[in-house]
């Protein structure tokens, strides 16, 4: 009961996770016994090396990969209990996703875009609108609602991936290199928005980078290398 | 028939309800995921172009199902309505010593008799005594004669029971003056004849009677009567044509109620009739029978358009399992091409069952499009094939449909017709939508965001092993069950399936793909060479869909070592060194691409290689059924060119050695006789039936039938050393008989299906002949000729006259040319020279060349009707070069930058899929010759091999220009990618 209790503080952990995959006869650790717990609240980047499992540890973290050892805990119930439609759920509503390519539809506009996930959680579609347009307005974007994403720049895109992230106010936001594919000013901008959703909104906010600047503005940082975790500070 | 029409209502009612309750769960899944589904929708039309290649690919299945059934349909309102035209009223008929329509003449008192006796039955709706007979006229108006012609005399009061005859200005007969005659429109038409026409008729009696036409009557149920061209009289008067006064030739009857609803009565009516005429037969010694002549019409035609539709249907379900293998190919492509958006979609919390629902609407759009499209063009498909089908036996049946537009009001559409072929289709895709989109909904989120993931969920190593595992179990045991039945079919699909699983389970293992080329060796080897097939004791049976299953093996073996030869003829089109700006590496470009995606091409090698195969198939085999065909009726011949028949035979012979035109051109006429009489096998005590009674002259200038006939022997008795010594000995012997095959049981011939089936003759068997006047002789089988051409139990000719048979026989001449004559102008000769004697000519040759025409019309027809099945191949094609197009674009811009000319590249592209299809047609042209070569040896005794280079030509250079319709715009997509944009470009 206690360890339960506990566990709600965290907006998600990992327990001595480890995760192989299997390239023809071998096996490779991309992860090996990691512990890791992310606070509600936290501002989080998680750094290393390209390859170092960065990408893997994230994925585990949210639930979108099975781990091969370990537990994963979110929301205070263990992912390996939990099925399908009970995970994608709990993803549609409490975590938000930002990815390095962007990842919008491109059959869809902006707004369309930005509106799916309240879609999903069964928002009514003029509601689900109107919540598009306020987290477009948040993002600087409400004037391009009607664009299609590949008449967007790569930082616009990013913006719109992120206003898609916000719109059903999701505790966690999880951001897998945001700002690897942008400029640099367009870099700063989207890791604004970042900061203001933690600071304002007090939303968890998991970032992976190896971006030195982008790490040196979170709270904490969880430096991964071969698998392994090899500083953690906050 | 009504047996028939109950189960396709059933079919239609269960797979309707099957296609509801999918379409309802569909409706569900739509309805819960209201965004998904437009998503997808929004998808599946965003790319038009494809859309429609999708809805024709897959419309094809129900087009075919459905263009079948409304084919089925019409050809049975046609013949009803077509043997409705022919009798009319008239469900039996009752002849004395003949067939259904001749016999010998009777007094009208025995109709009287008859008559009285059948007047209380309810199932009867009247009597009609009529004389019958065929003529030859002269319309001496216009100047034109014509032969075989019918003479239908019946009394006035007949038009009570029969039905009154319409004139072709749509008005009723009501009178027909004393000596005058009526015509049929189509007599008219030959005649060129209108009323007050005087024709003279000849009946070959040596008599004539000039009459004038008082109408011109329409080929309705009462002018049609048995197949059109027909004079009409009163019975009274028709003694001045027929020469016999107070006797008649035929007796009508026709049952109670509306003409086909009468026909149901028949077996009651037939009950009623065989009683009566036991009595009377008993009574006066005569020879009467009752033919159920509409039943006999209406079975027969509906089981000849039964066979041809359910062939037509079976075929049909090759071009859905065709449409099945591609729903197969677009939704793994589709899925392919969207996995990173579904990717996304899943991240964002769309969970995996959802996006199968996402695919089970979208297809569920697709399958309703195109099975409605599909049903809708299957109705066309219907019309035009039975149109096809009226066009194609013309001579038969089609003038008096052009005529009275009997076609057009016989074309029938029913509802569960279209019913059947919308939900067959629909159930079928549906189906398949279901299992992909399930198995497409398993992938992994991260794989497809990488955008790594081939869809459809890779399988574990796990699955790898016990799939084929599996298979082994199963194949294992179909052997067990063929070899437990004795039955080629499962025990050879065991041992293939058996083979494929093994090679499976070692390739999962090994990972040494040649493998696979092995595999599809041995297939072939084991399908293709016939005597494989002696691994199975003699004693196993197998029908003919041993065929289809070699057939799909074979093509399965060919597409299996397509895949271990590609990579050998890549080796040989190595680029030369110094060959700059040389296209070869375009080309190897182009062959190294179908290896990589291996599910891709193996489909579409099937799309193409299966329907290839089933045309060249049929195609192989009409050409080898022809040759049978020609060479049957060569054997069942004789060795004559002409049979004539004719009601005055006497002078038949005089008649041909008189005429100067014929002198030299004749080497053989030979004269017999042909009665129809009732006989039983090996005592009185047996069942009687009817037969021909066959009478030879024992003597002739030239010898005679018995010494010149080419027939063979099937079997005649030991005793006899040689055929010439049996029909020797018969010319000598009124003991002894020879009879044709089918009375030996051995053949069925063409004998006729609603007669009593006659006893099984053997040699040595006796057999009792039934004459005029209660006179009986018994003969003894001495041989058994192996022919059922001309049907009969051939005596010497003082059998016949001492039975009384003489008289009412039929003579029949046998007429073989001299070496060296030309049959058509001979024919013309003969009939000149034999006009007076009212004959039926029938010429051998002509038969033999119609024969060749409607088979190969049967054969086009069949091959157009499966070459539908090739648009869903080229759809496929189509669909796949699109998706190409795409993928590629990076590594297309890349080679470009690299220094492909945008010509190389496009040549390169379409030289990819042109080689697809051409490996596909290969495949199927090689094995439908392959499969043709082992329906040969297994049918040796009927068929032999034999085929039609320029329509296998054809077919390829169709499929191939089909092929490149359908890239043709994907072509021209990969000339315009820009290098710079390409390389930029992230799919
Ligand atoms: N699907 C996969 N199959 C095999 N190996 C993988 C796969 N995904 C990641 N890896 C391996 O796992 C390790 C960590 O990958 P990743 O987490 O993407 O690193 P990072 O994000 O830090 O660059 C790498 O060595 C990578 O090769
Ligand atoms: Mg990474």
């Amino acid at each position: 009961m206690q360890e339960h209790a506990k566990d709600k503080e965290y907006a998600a952990q990992a327990l001595n996770i480890s995760k192989y995959y299997t390239v023809g006869e071998e096996r490779v650790a991309a992860l090996k016994n990691v512990t890791v717990n992310i606070k509600q609240g936290d501002f989080v980047a998680i750094t290393g090396p390209s390859g170092s499992g960065k990408s893997t540890l994230l994925n585990c973290l949210s639930g979108l990969d099975r781990v091969t050892e370990g537990e994963v805990v979110i929301g205070g119930r263990t992912i390996t209990g939990m099925t399908d439609r009970e995970i994608s759920r709990f993803r549609a509503s409490n975590m938000g996703f930002v990815f390095q390519n962007y990842a919008l539809l491109p059959v869809f506009n902006v707004a369309e875009n930005v509106e799916l996930p309240a879609l999903i959680t069964g928002v009514r579609a003029s509601e689900a609108r109107k919540m598009a347009m306020e987290v477009l307005d948040f993002v600087g974007l409400k004037n391009r609602f009607n664009f299609r994403p590949d008449q967007l720049s790569g930082g616009e895109q990013q913006r719109v991936a992120i206003a898609r992230s916000l719109i059903n106010r999701p505790p966690v936001l999880w951001a897998d290199e945001p700002t690897g594919n942008l400029d640099s000013e367009s870099g700063s901008a989207v890791l604004e928005l970042f900061a203001r959703l933690n600071s304002e909104h007090r939303s968890t906010v998991v970032v992976v980078t190896h971006n030195a600047e982008v790490a040196s503005r979170t709270r904490t940082r969880i430096r991964l290398s071969d698998g392994k975790i090899t500083d953690e500070r906050s | 028939m009504k047996g028939v029409e109950t189960t396709a209502v059933d079919i239609a009612l269960y797979l309707m309800i099957v296609f509801l309750l999918l379409a309802f769960m569909s409706l569900l899944i739509i309805l819960r995921n209201r965004f998904i589904f437009r998503l997808f929708i929004r998808n599946a039309f965003g790319n038009r172009k494809r859309a429609a290649l999708i809805i024709a690919g897959l419309m094809i299945g129900s087009a075919m199902i459905s263009g079948a059934l409304v084919m089925r349909s019409s050809m049975l309102t046609l013949s009803s309505n077509m043997v409705t035209l022919s009798y009319g009223h008239v469900d039996e008929t009752i002849t004395n010593f003949g067939n259904s329509l001749y016999g010998s003449a009777f007094n009208y008192s025995t109709f009287s008799e008859i008559n009285a006796s059948v007047a209380n039955s309810r199932l009867i709706a009247g009597l009609v005594p009529m004389t019958y007979l065929t003529v030859s006229a002269y319309d001496n108006t216009t100047g034109v004669p014509y032969d075989e012609l019918g003479f239908v005399a019946a009394p006035w009061w007949a038009n009570g029971i029969l039905g009154n005859f319409i004139s072709v200005n749509g008005s009723e007969v009501t009178r027909l003056p004393r000596g005058e005659l009526m015509i049929d429109q189509m007599a008219a038409k030959q005649f060129n004849a209108s009323p007050g026409d005087k024709l003279t008729v000849y009946t070959g009696n040596g008599k004539s009677y000039t009459g004038t036409v008082y109408a011109v009557v329409n080929d309705n149920f009462r002018g049609y009567f048995d197949s059109g061209f027909n004079i009409f009289m009163r019975l009274g008067d028709s003694s001045a044509v027929s020469g016999t006064a107070g006797r008649i030739s035929l007796i009508a009857v026709a049952n109670a109620g509306p003409v086909l609803e009468a026909a149901q009565r028949t077996d009651a009516v037939m009950k009623v009739l065989n009683s009566t005429l036991q009595t009377i037969n008993t009574k006066l010694g005569m020879g009467l029978a009752a033919y159920p002549v509409l039943q006999d019409q209406l079975n027969l035609i509906h089981s000849e358009v039964s066979v041809i539709s359910d062939l037509y249907l079976a075929l049909s379900l090759f071009a859905v399992a065709a449409g099945l293998i591609l729903v197969a190919v677009i939704f793994y492509m589709l899925a392919e091409e969207r996995m990173r958006d579904l990717g996304t979609l899943r991240a964002l919390g769309v969970t995996r069952r959802q996006i199968t629902g996402g695919f089970v609407s979208e297809g569920f759009i697709y399958t309703l499009l195109s099975c409605f499209a599909g049903s809708v063009l299957g109705v066309g498909i219907g019309f035009l094939m039975t149109y096809g089908f009226v066009e194609l036996f013309g001579s038969t049946f089609a003038a008096p449909v052009r005529e009275t537009g009997i076609l057009l009001s016989s074309f029938t559409v029913t509802a569960q017709d279209v019913a059947i072929g919308f939900s067959a289709g629909a159930v079928a895709t549906l189906a398949i939508i279901l299992i992909a989109s399930y198995r497409i909904g398993r992938f992994s989120v991260i794989e497809a965001m990488k955008r790594n993931a081939s869809g459809g969920g890779r399988n574990g190593r796990n699955a790898k092993i016990s799939l084929p595992l599996i298979l082994l179990l199963i194949s294992g045991a179909l052997l067990y069950s063929g070899s437990e039945l004795k039955m080629l079919e499962p025990a050879m699909l065991g041992i293939s399936m058996i083979m494929i699983s093994v090679v499976w389970l070692a390739v999962s293992v090994t990972g040494a793909d040649y493998l696979t080329g092995v595999a599809g060796a041995a297939l072939i080897l084991i399908w293709g060479i016939p005597q494989s097939w002696n691994l199975f004791p003699g004693n196993f049976t197998h029908s003919y869909y041993i065929y289809v299953e070699s057939g799909l093996f074979l093509v399965t073996g060919g597409i299996l070592m397509f895949f271990s030869l590609e990579p050998l003829m890549l080796g040989l089109i190595k680029p030369r060194r110094n060959s700059g700006g040389s296209i070869v590496p375009a080309i190897r470009q182009a062959l190294a691409f179908p290896t990589q995606k291996k599910v891709r091409t193996a489909a579409s090698l099937a799309l193409f290689s299966f329907v290839i195969f089933g045309i060249v198939s049929v195609s192989v085999l009409g050409s080898m059924i022809n040759q049978a065909a020609v060479q049957t009726v060569a054997k069942q011949s004789g060795g004559y060119n002409f049979v004539v028949y004719s009601g005055n035979g006497g002078n038949l012979t005089s008649a041909l050695t008189g005429n100067a035109t014929l002198t030299g051109s004749i080497s053989a006429a030979n004269l017999i006789y042909d009665v129809g009489t009732s006989f039983t096998l090996n005592g009185s005590g047996s069942r009687p039936f009817i037969y021909s009674l066959v009478g030879i002259p024992s003597s002739g200038a030239d010898g005679g039938f018995a010494s010149q006939n080419r027939y063979e022997f099937y079997s005649y008795l030991p005793r006899f050393h040689s055929p010439a010594a049996v029909w020797g000995a018969l010319k000598n012997n009124s003991s002894l008989a020879v009879i044709d095959i089918t009375l030996a049981g051995i053949s069925k011939g063409n004998f006729a299906s609603g007669a009593p089936a006659p006893a099984k003759a053997a040699l040595g068997d006796t057999l009792t002949i039934y004459g005029a006047n209660h006179t009986a002789r018994s003969v003894v089988v001495a041989g058994i000729l192996d022919e059922f051409g001309f049907q009969g139990v051939f005596v010497r000719l003082p059998v016949m006259s001492s039975l009384g048979l003489l008289e009412p026989a039929f003579p029949v001449l046998f007429i073989r040319l001299a070496p060296g004559v030309s049959p058509t102008a001979a024919s013309i000769n003969l009939r000149r020279a034999l006009t007076p004697y009212d004959p039926v000519v029938i010429d051998l040759n002509l038969i033999t060349q119609q024969l060749t025409m409607d088979i190969r019309g049967i054969v086009e027809m069949t091959e157009i009707f499966i070459a539908m099945g090739l648009v869903a191949g080229t759809a496929g094609l189509g669909i796949i070069a699109m998706r190409s197009v795409v993928e590629r674009r990076q590594q297309i811009g890349l080679l470009r930058a690299i220094g492909f000319t945008r010509r190389m590249m496009s040549a390169s592209f379409l030289l990819e899929f042109v080689f697809i299809a051409l490996s596909g047609s290969a495949i199927g042209v090689v094995m439908s010759l392959v499969n043709g070569e082992v329906i040969a040896a297994k049918l040796s005794y009927v068929l032999s091999f034999a085929y039609s280079p320029s329509s296998i030509v054809l077919l390829v250079v169709i499929s191939l220009l089909l092929t490149v319709a359908a890239v043709l715009s994907s072509v021209r997509a990969v000339s315009r990618i820009e290098p710079s944009t390409a390389i930029r470009y992230i799919e």
